[in-house]
């Protein structure tokens, strides 16, 4: 468990800069000032921001889709760089928030899946593909008939299904999940809130959760880092960081954060209670 | 028309009162089926519900602004003594801006980004009250320092692009208020911003509620917003309303299996994944539920009869449900005993 999965050290990232066509210098941005991070083997590491934090910045130079501008990303104890290594770029896999613009709408499940089996040289045959395909369905709570179907024939929670069994697919070490839920509807993040739980405990991923919501990630994250104009304001175990806040920010954050008064029914009247029908 | 001159309230009670509101979309879909609203004066009315719940049609219909093709069919609504359904759009122009106030969810698309926020606020100002120029921009530098812009002078003359969302936001409230509504619609208002960003924004519509004494509607899909500022909540589902109570009552004794369900989703701070529960299936497309309960293929105690039709049940003390099978509440006893 105490293992280390992930170092980032000093990440700097700066948009904009250099000049333009009038060679006019441009202002530069810099969406992430200096990120130390560290994600152990085996845990569920939480970043959590709002708008602008930096934080969707940073999952994006983990998973090899934004370049740094400085800074170190060790994995597995050798240096990132997924644009050469494809072993890495395998081991690191992302869930987007946005499920259908994360498939293929021209594709179907099974064939979309099925190619990525194959190129990436999981399985071979395409018989062999299916068969895989079928389990990773089963695994995210789909049927097997899942697969003939093309994403638009698919709920906004199935859809998630579907990229998390697109990421799961190829047995990644990590998987990067950003915003994952938050274009849900209330009454199925729940259920894929669940999955993600389950899923971790059987296949002991380890998971790097982007978030704005401190109650998502207290669902499932066991360690948490606090992001803020680019920088980390606050970070440690999911159960401290709530408990007391020590940064102004965080303590601001978990205020905003989604409180109900406590419902007091806890189950609804047996069901097998009378039957009969009530005149009227 | 004859009340062309003034508005003059019929109702001493409800600024908005609506009754079996149905809304039919062309070609025989009812997204919106059987909902009744009443709002007061200083109070806050959250409609909480999923994506095509019926919640934002409800405030359209409201406010008259129902896209083309898309009509009531049933029902009344009177917003300040005013048949909404039956008003000129000379009535709707007055009423929409002069009684009530919208605010919707993206401010920048609410917004002209060419134009500077105090002209903007102004102009509405002079649509809805016979003022010189001076006094329009008087009364919009007067709003903007009422939406807690720390130099409202200076401020007036930033454009929408120079401003964070949940300023931009303010400003779109202040136009809202420019005409002095007595009702506040507000469609999802601060789903667009940040959760530190929304308090602020909630906070600032809870205190106009109190100072101005208008009457707010508040559609949201986040109980959590809902319940931080609404005195009384509608929970809708599929087109119709389920529940109706004082917010407090309603999150935590509901009375309908989908609140029930709802609630016991919710991811909070103060919950944990192993007490979520899900709610399997998905809710229906707007329009797709038939006669029945809409919740019936979600709901594990319903039964052949729900599917037959819904009526609204009076609980009492405020509190209205959907669901026949009442007994299935812990509180039902005491309820049928009021």
């Amino acid at each position: 468990m105490s293992e280390q999965l992930l170092e980032v050290k000093d990440l700097r990232v700066r948009f904009g800069g250099g000049r333009d066509i009038f060679l006019r210098k441009k202002e530069h941005f810099e969406a992430v000032r200096g990120v130390d991070l560290t994600v152990r083997r085996g845990e569920s590491f939480a970043i959590v921001g709002e708008s602008g934090a930096g934080k969707s910045t940073v999952a994006k130079c983990i998973v090899g889709l934004q370049v740094p501008t400085s800074g170190e990303i060790s994995f597995a104890g050798a240096p990132l760089r997924p644009a050469k290594d494809s072993d890495q770029r395998r081991a690191i896999q992302m869930v987007f928030q946005d499920p259908y613009g994360s498939l293929n709408p021209r594709m179907t499940v099974g064939s979309a899946i099925g190619e990525l089996l194959r190129v990436n040289g999981m399985v071979e045959g395409k018989a062999a593909a299916r068969a895989r395909t079928a389990e990773l369905l089963e695994m995210v709570g789909l049927p097997a008939e899942a697969m003939g179907k093309r994403p638009r024939a698919f709920s906004g929670g199935q859809r998630q299904r579907i990229g998390i069994a697109r990421a799961l697919a190829i047995n990644p070490t990590l998987l990067v999940a950003d915003e994952p839920v938050s274009a849900l509807d209330v009454s199925i993040q729940a259920s894929i809130l669940i999955l993600l739980k389950r899923l971790q405990r059987e296949l002991g991923l380890t998971m790097i959760f982007i978030s704005h919501d401190l109650a998502v990630v207290k669902q499932l994250c066991d360690r948490v880092a606090v992001m803020n104009d680019g920088i980390v304001v606050e970070s440690g175990t999911v159960g401290a960081v709530l408990a007391q806040p020590k940064d102004a920010y965080t303590q601001k954050l978990l205020e905003a954060t989604t409180e109900l008064p406590p419902i007091e029914i806890s189950r609804l009247g047996s069901v097998a209670a009378s039957p009969s029908e009530t005149p009227g | 028309m004859s009340r062309a001159n003034g508005v003059t309230p019929r109702h001493h009670g409800a600024l908005l009162s609506v009754k079996d509101l149905g809304v039919e979309v062309a070609g025989g879909l009812r997204p919106v089926t059987e909902v009744s609203l009443s709002v007061g004066r200083g109070e806050v009315v959250g409609v909480v519900g999923e994506s095509g719940s019926g919640k934002s049609l409800t405030l359209k219909a409201v406010a008259g602004l129902l896209p083309r093709g898309v009509n009531v069919c049933e029902g009344e609504i009177e917003v300040d003594g005013i048949d909404v359904a039956k008003a000129s759009s000379r009535e709707l122009r007055r009423l929409r801006g002069g009684v009530v106030g919208m605010v919707f969810q993206e401010p920048m698309t609410a917004l002209n980004p060419t134009m500077r926020i105090g002209r903007q606020i102004a102009e509405s100002v002079s649509v809805h009250a016979k003022v010189s120029k001076k006094e329009a921009r008087a009364k919009a530098i007067e709003l903007l320092g009422e939406m807690g812009f720390k130099d409202p002078r200076r401020s007036a003359n930033l454009f929408p692009h120079e401003l964070s969302g949940g300023m931009r936001q303010r400003v779109v409230i202040a136009i809202a208020l420019a005409g002095d509504p007595s009702l506040l619609l507000c469609d999802e208002p601060t789903t667009a911003l940040d959760a530190t960003v929304t308090m602020k924004v909630l906070d600032l519509i809870l205190g106009l509620s109190a100072e101005r004494n208008i009457g707010v509607v508040l559609v949201s899909h986040d109980l959590g917003v809902a319940s931080r500022v609404c005195n009384r909540l509608v929970v809708m589902y599929g087109g119709r309303m389920v529940e109706e109570g004082p917010a407090d009552e309603v999150l935590r004794r509901p009375r309908h299996p989908y609140t029930f369900a709802l609630l016991h989703a919710v991811p909070t701070k103060d919950s944990s994944i192993d007490d979520l529960r899900s709610i399997p299936g998905v809710p229906p497309a707007p329009g797709e539920a038939g006669a029945g309960c809409p919740f019936v293929p979600r709901c594990e105690f319903a039964e052949p009869a729900c599917t037959q039709g819904v009526e609204l049940i009076n609980l009492g003390a405020g509190r209205v449900s959907a669901c026949r099978r009442q007994e299935l509440f812990p509180d039902f006893v005491e309820a049928t005993s009021e």
